[in-house]
């Protein structure tokens, strides 16, 4: 008997691409353009989605991949993500730019985790950024400036709109545990270890870090050494975070 | 009672070394120890010489002090690198966060931010200094120009 010739499926190629979300201020609008456009010089070829308030939208979104209408609030970022049209997200805080060819191979690093954080460190460099990471109950390990995640798995998208959800009723005080410290309570990262650490149906996410840590995600504040290299990294970062240094209420 | 004081690492205070700094450690009834800087004058206001002072010379000798002064000094100096470099990378910081913000401030000027020149532009994104960034920054204002004054002479022609 002849075998009967199969017909191979072509290899879907995932999608791959960048969330980025601008709310409230203007500034981050202007300096999430710039984010965009740091990462087109080292991968002229990347995708965006781009997560914005209406009425700041301009003729520089006109060459963005997806540009989405979203709210004000403090942490649209969640709802963003959330809402990622790839199957493969690299998601960035607006107030970073990206200074490194790395870039272009990040979504080489997801591998088969769920998600990927940078993750937050004890050391001194580190604490003049971190303030409140440690509390009696655990440690806000996880960083949310970044996140690269497998959004085509429904799990993770469902992760991304909870971790949005229940900060919304954090912020609000609508919701918070018994027992934890209500200092916490500003922080996103707080809903982002409740979620991994507390609720049942997350429990087999695999969540990993990157392994050069803090390239993805190098604060300003980490400082120099003498020598005029970046503080907590081996190699130059990948992503520069200016977020205490950046001026939220310029009025451009 | 308090026990008479121990004087601890005394090293000179002035050139002249007619005065001492050293760690003062006096121990109370409770032998409760409790420690602090003094201050110690070889003479007194009639010119009569410290008893503190003969007795912290006796006990460490003028080499003593000597030595504790040089170690001192050389604590002092380390001390004032580190504030200085410290300070340096506090100023780079701030530099960093200043060069930021300008470039910011730059992509908004209305010439920048409609150019389609992504060289320049990089160039702009790249610069390591505010010198760099105003450079790269007037270079593409006056290409812009140019561009518009070439654009707007093919229309009037």
């Amino acid at each position: 008997m002849t075998p009967k010739k199969v017909q191979s499926q072509p290899h879907k190629k995932p999608t791959q691409g960048f969330v980025v979300i601008a709310s409230r201020k203007k500034s981050f609008y202007v300096s999430a353009l710039n984010l965009m456009e740091s990462i087109r010089d080292y991968m002229p070829d990347a995708k965006f989605a781009f997560f914005t308030e209406e009425k700041w939208i301009d003729h520089r979104c006109d060459d963005i991949d997806y540009v989405y209408h979203c709210g004000g609030h403090v942490r649209e970022k969640m709802y963003g993500m959330a809402n990622s049209p790839f199957d493969q997200t690299f998601y960035i805080d607006a107030d970073c730019e990206c200074e490194h060819e790395d870039i272009a191979d990040v979504f080489n690093r997801l591998g088969d985790n769920d998600m990927m954080f940078v993750k937050l460190t004890k050391e001194k460099d580190a604490q003049r950024v971190f303030i409140e990471v440690n509390f009696e109950q655990g440690a806000l390990e996880l960083c949310g400036g970044v996140c690269l995640y497998n959004s085509a798995k429904p799990l993770v998208k469902e992760f991304m709109q909870d971790w949005y959800d229940l900060f919304v009723k954090q912020n609000s005080g609508e919701w918070w545990p018994e027992g934890y410290p209500k200092s916490l309570a500003r922080w996103d990262q707080f809903t982002l270890w409740w979620l991994v650490n507390k609720v049942e149906k997350y429990k087999d996410l695999k969540i990993g870090a990157f392994e050069d840590n803090y390239r993805w995600n190098w604060f300003a504040p980490f400082g120099f050494h003498a020598d005029g290299k970046h503080r907590l990294v081996d190699k130059h970062p990948v992503i520069i975070h200016y977020s205490c240094f950046f001026k939220k209420d310029k009025d451009y | 009672m308090t026990k008479k004081p121990i004087w601890e690492t005394p090293a000179w205070d002035n050139e002249s070394k007619t005065r001492m700094i050293a760690m003062m450690v006096t121990t109370d009834e409770d032998g409760k120890e409790s420690r602090s800087t003094a201050t110690i004058n070889k003479f007194d206001d009639k010119k009569k010489t410290n008893p503190d002072w003969d007795e912290i010379i006796t006990i460490h000798g003028l080499k003593g002090v000597d030595e504790n002064t040089d170690k001192r000094m050389a604590f002092r100096r380390q001390k004032q690198g580190k504030e200085r470099r410290a300070a340096e990378e506090r100023e780079k910081a701030k530099e960093l966060e200043r060069l930021f913000n300008s470039k910011l401030a730059c992509f908004e000027i209305t010439e920048i931010k409609n150019s389609k020149n992504r060289k320049l532009r990089s160039k702009i994104r790249k610069a390591k200094n505010e010198i760099e960034l105003i450079a790269y920054t007037s270079l593409l204002v006056m290409e812009e120009y140019k561009n518009d004054t070439k654009e707007s002479a093919v229309a009037t022609a």
